[in-house]
């Protein structure tokens, strides 16, 4: 007797995938078969697990304070696979090369092409590279609370044998006064931005050179250790910058990885 | 203390304590509704064979005064772990088919916290496979149209390596 699978009744595959990570459920298992990429893709249950929405409906919102914050996990994996492309598609090989019989032929390259730097390489195509994140991007909140701006800071350093040759900045932020963060459009930008840094030869890969991001938001959370003085004292929400620096790694294996995080209150400011 | 009887599907009466059964919201809600004198006639578990409600029961038994789970409604789900505590991971090494039952039983006989377990269990068995591993691991049918395929192989490339 074929034994009956509970991954094949919706209710208990939801069950199992609120327990797998947003990026696993979001790209392998998606692609198993075709229930479970319908419980995937219109499970109100797991589209919360997945970072697709903020509630679930007909359920308590949870009071989002300083230990239960989290940004978005996706985040870096987002980062790391856009950064793997962008320095594979560098050191692809030129498509013209033909690997044909170059017996003859000596003076024909080897294929030795993860060493070569982009001063020689054609510019990258924006457009072909964002389009596989685009939809992941746009489908995605930024945080369990929504924040109010988001602010990124793209550092980039190059250096020569022993000293710095240069440090370039650049920022892209959200409009101010625009409202709540809802997506991961900011991040779109960023991705964006990162190619206009690669194809103006300012990022150059290299074991000696830094790619950095700095992304900072302010989101308002409620104070866990609140205890109210009388029954009219209700919690407020304070407003919290949380900062995050991300390292680019710029030499392969291309990932990136959080190295920095830091918040404070931003009280005295307003 | 009360002892009630199970039927399991195969016809295998079973003898168990009436708060070890209590684990189970569907027999308590049963006893309940009855009145709680059911100590001449067994109880039919007809979804559920000998050898998975004895399992069942055993789990049952290791955790009969567990505290009930906090409804922190609070708290932020998503942080859920998928950690098992040890008693319940060796409980849990099992063949899958045994697996399976165990999780369709905990369903059944609506025990929320062996539910979750046997979840937790099969989500780890997920954990950092391919599609394709997948499929092979859990005998799963690969039923996309090659249109479909196609379609999520384009959604997927983001993730790709």
């Amino acid at each position: 007797m074929l034994h009956r699978s509970p991954l094949l009744i919706p209710e208990l595959a939801e069950l199992v995938f609120v327990s797998l990570p947003a990026f696993e459920l979001l790209s392998s298992c998606r692609a198993v078969c075709r229930l479970w990429r319908d419980v995937i893709d219109s499970s109100p249950v797991v589209e919360y697990y997945t970072w697709r929405s903020s509630s679930i409906p007909g359920r308590l919102r949870p009071k989002i304070n300083q230990l239960n914050f989290q940004r978005n996990p996706v985040i870096p994996h987002i980062l790391s696979k856009f950064w793997q492309r962008v320095n594979q598609a560098s050191s692809e090989p030129p498509q013209e090369e033909i690997t044909g019989d170059n017996k003859d032929n000596k003076k024909t390259p080897k294929k030795k092409a993860p060493l070569r730097k982009n001063e020689l390489s054609p510019p990258l195509d924006t457009e072909a590279l964002i389009a596989p994140f685009r939809k992941i991007c746009e489908s995605l909140i930024f945080a369990n609370s929504d924040p109010i701006e988001v602010n990124i800071k793209l550092s980039t350093q190059k250096y020569a044998s022993k000293h710095m040759l240069h440090r370039h900045y650049r920022t892209v932020a959200t409009d101010y006064g625009i409202g709540w963060v809802t997506d991961l459009s900011i991040l779109e930008t960023m991705l964006e931005e990162i190619i206009s840094l690669y194809n103006e030869k300012v990022y150059i890969p290299g074991k000696k050179n830094s790619f950095q991001a700095e992304i900072r938001y302010c989101v308002f959370l409620f104070d866990a250790y609140f205890e109210p003085k009388d029954e009219d004292d209700k919690p407020m929400r304070r407003e919290l910058e949380i900062t995050e620096r991300f390292d680019f790694q710029c030499v392969e294996p291309w990932f990136v990885q959080l190295v920095e995080r830091g918040a404070r209150k931003r009280e005295e400011e307003i | 203390m009360s002892t009630i009887k199970l039927l399991s599907s195969d016809n295998a009466e079973l003898a168990v304590d009436k708060e070890v059964a209590e684990r189970s919201i569907l027999i308590k809600n049963m006893l309940e509704d009855v009145g709680g004198d059911m100590s001449d006639q067994a109880i039919p578990i007809p979804n559920v064979n000998e050898a998975v409600l004895r399992k069942v029961i055993e789990w049952c038994e290791h955790h009969k005064s567990d505290p009930p789970p906090p409804a922190d409604e609070d708290s932020d789900s998503r942080k859920k772990s998928t950690d098992i505590e040890e008693w319940d991971q060796k409980f849990m090494q099992v063949d899958q088919e045994m697996l399976f039952e165990i999780i369709l039983a905990a369903n059944y006989l609506d025990i929320k916290p062996l539910l979750d377990v046997g979840c937790k269990t099969v989500a780890n068995m997920i954990k950092g496979k391919s599609p394709e591993e997948i499929r092979k691991t859990f005998n799963i049918q690969n039923d996309f149209t090659p249109e479909e395929e196609d379609q999520i192989r384009r959604e997927n490339e983001w993730a790709e390596e």
